[in-house]
């Protein structure tokens, strides 16, 4: 009894270590600045909408946002086109290249990105492709596709080789058993490797941060608020910071829905 | 319907070769079991057949076909694994229909044929059930379900029934022998439980170490085994192997305080001197009064097991120990002396050296 009053005692203090800053800043993106800055924090206050407005209003937070959804988008999708297929032929087809493979793509994640920036920098200059969402696609295609990679392996490790066998005989060709078979059962360890790789490019912002000047990305912009002037715009700053944590959120939301509904019709 | 032709089967791992020239025909309708310890080569060239595995060297032919470069997926075979193997995301009903779903059979066809499957394997009231809510009898019978609904030229099982306890791999192995008593499709059987391959197999092939050790019905292998290793192999209790020489006369067996005439058809098959391994059965060591006019060995009970119907005892000739199995009704008390015949009918010979048996006599002529 004590060791689970202990135990709960742990959660609630993890929890709200973990929970307050956040719930901190969503209050503070509706505070007003004077609510903001005040020496004793307030609870109740006059919630205003102003602080997303003027976000939302500014020309480099749309821009940001459509160049964000864009590169993520753009680069999460060829990472699963190309990175899924990848894993499930290193787990059944070439699994004497599987270690290397895994070293390599891991070792793609080793070097500091911003040393791999720079080499960038020159090469998309040459091919005149520099600040270009096409520049920044290619680069995050990189992490995508090798992080899919990395966790797609274990995914597919997981479906027995013999449910595949029995599909093989029942006469489905390799890719049918793929997409009937194979797929399905991974789906849901596939899931949380596209959900990592998602939140990783979302957040990306040192090599936006290096390789835009134009065309730059979310993280880039809220980066910029905190050294707009003289008087920080708290209000601004968090709003902007609800707002970029918002889309991992809501994705969360719509694959957990899709996972539902896909497990209710192949029943 | 289909024949097997199986010539030189050769199966390479690397420089490993787990299977030895294996060959084996396969009649229509033929039930055959390959038995054998794990490791002996069973599996390898039962997926081999399926399609599963590569065929390093040598010929498969179905109905006269040559198959080596046919893909699984086009051999027309059913299988059944050893851990079911069902689709996980799919309810016992999907799996069934699964392979009749690829041949665009129209609905209602599918599922009269999913229901008539069902109905035969006691399945109907799990159908809308997924493979992890089902027990392992149900997985099996689902998995055997989803072989046959396409009526498959042939059924292929890879130890079924090995991951099931004992009473349900009993009732199962009853509903393997029904179904292909009723269906009488060409079925190859993997197993290492030597029970399983005398009640099913219409000819068991006892393998060892990627060799064909014996082919034969199960009476054959179990009365004649053609190999010390078939011996040991086949029958509970294990039979009796006795290290023993031919006498000088050439008509005896001698070993420690043991001496026993040998049939002049099988004294015929070794010269005098020759080291030899006398195998016989529990079952063919009888009590002296119930086989008259054979020799008497005296001999003390040592320990006797009641086994039900049947005691098995075990029993001291000289220094030899031998196990008899005889009526529950004619077991004598431990420490007693009695006197036991050898059934002449029962002795079997093997070359002590290559353990191969010494081919005399009529059960041997048999195989």
């Amino acid at each position: 009894m004590m060791r689970r009053l202990g135990g709960v005692i742990t959660v609630v203090v993890l929890l709200f270590a973990t929970l307050f800053p956040v719930l901190w800043t969503l209050l503070s993106s509706f505070k007003t600045l004077k609510d903001i800055v005040t020496p004793v924090p307030t609870l109740l206050f006059q919630p205003t909408w102003q602080n997303y407005a003027d976000v939302l209003a500014t020309p480099s937070v749309q821009h940001g946002l459509a160049n964000s959804a864009i590169v993520v988008g753009c680069s999460l999708g060829i990472g699963m086109l190309l990175g899924v297929p990848a894993a499930y032929a290193l787990v059944r087809h070439a699994p004497h290249l599987k270690s290397d493979v895994l070293f390599y793509v891991l070792s793609l994640r080793f070097m500091p990105p911003v040393a791999i920036a720079i080499p960038f920098i020159v090469i998309y200059s040459d091919l005149g492709i520099n600040d270009t969402r096409f520049s920044l696609i290619l680069t995050y295609c990189l992490t995508t596709i090798s992080t899919i990679i990395w966790l797609g392996v274990p995914a597919f490790e997981q479906v027995p080789r013999e449910i595949e066998e029995a599909a093989t005989l029942e006469g489905y060709t390799q890719f049918q058993v793929f997409q009937k078979v194979a797929l399905p059962v991974a789906i849901p360890s596939l899931i949380g490797a596209i959900l990592f790789t998602f939140v990783i490019v979302w957040n990306e912002l040192l090599i936006a941060l290096s390789l835009t000047s134009q065309n730059f990305t979310l993280p880039v912009v809220a980066a910029s608020f905190t050294t707009m002037g003289m008087e920080v715009p708290w209000g601004i700053i968090n709003a902007s910071t609800i707002l970029l944590a918002l889309p991992p959120f809501l994705f969360i939301g719509v694959i957990m829905r899709f996972l539902n509904r896909f497990f209710r019709a192949t029943h | 319907m289909a024949t097997i032709d199986i010539e030189k089967f050769v199966k390479q791992y690397g420089p490993v070769r787990a299977l030895h020239e294996v060959d084996l025909h396969i009649a229509d309708g033929e039930f055959v079991v390959l038995l054998g310890p794990s490791g002996c080569g069973k599996s390898t060239m039962l997926r081999m057949i399926a399609g599963l595995e590569e065929i390093s060297g040598g010929v498969l032919r179905i109905n006269g076909k040559p198959m080596n470069a046919v893909p699984a997926r086009d051999r027309d075979i059913a299988m059944v694994f050893q851990n079911y193997a069902l689709y996980p995301h799919m309810t016992a009903y999907d799996n069934i229909a699964f392979g009749l779903r690829r041949l665009k059979v129209p609905k209602p066809e599918i599922d009269r044929r999913v229901r008539q499957t069902a109905e035969l394997l006691a399945l109907t009231a799990y159908l809308d059930r997924k493979p992890r809510q089902l027990s392992g009898g149900q997985q099996q019978r689902v998995a055997m379900g989803r072989a046959m609904i396409k009526t498959p030229q042939v059924f292929l099982f890879d130890e079924p029934l090995s991951n099931l306890d004992a009473t349900l791999r009993d009732q199962l192995r009853v509903e393997v022998k029904k179904l292909h008593m009723l269906l009488r499709t060409t079925t190859v059987f993997v197993t290492h439980d030597q029970l399983e391959a005398m009640t099913l197999a219409d000819k068991i092939v006892v393998m060892r170490d990627g060799h064909v050790e014996q082919i034969g019905t199960p009476r054959e292998v179990y009365y004649a085994p053609a190999s010390l290793f078939v011996a040991r192999f086949i029958g509970t209790p294990a039979m009796n192997l006795l290290p023993m020489q031919v006498a000088p006369d050439g008509a005896r067996l001698v070993a420690d305080g043991l001496s026993i005439v040998l049939d002049p058809e099988q004294a015929a098959g070794v010269q005098a001197g020759q080291v030899v391994t006398l195998g016989i059965r529990p079952k063919d060591l009888r009590l002296a009064h119930l086989q008259p006019g054979a020799e008497r060995h005296a001999a003390t009970v040592m320990l006797s097991e009641m086994m039900g119907a049947e005691t098995l005892m075990q029993v001291r000739v000289g220094a030899t120990e031998l196990l008899m199995l005889v009526d529950d009704r004619d077991t004598a008390a431990t420490g007693s002396m009695i006197e036991i015949a050898f059934a002449p009918e029962g002795l079997r010979l093997f070359d002590a050296a290559s353990g191969k048996a010494i081919v005399a006599g009529r059960a041997s002529r048999a195989a």
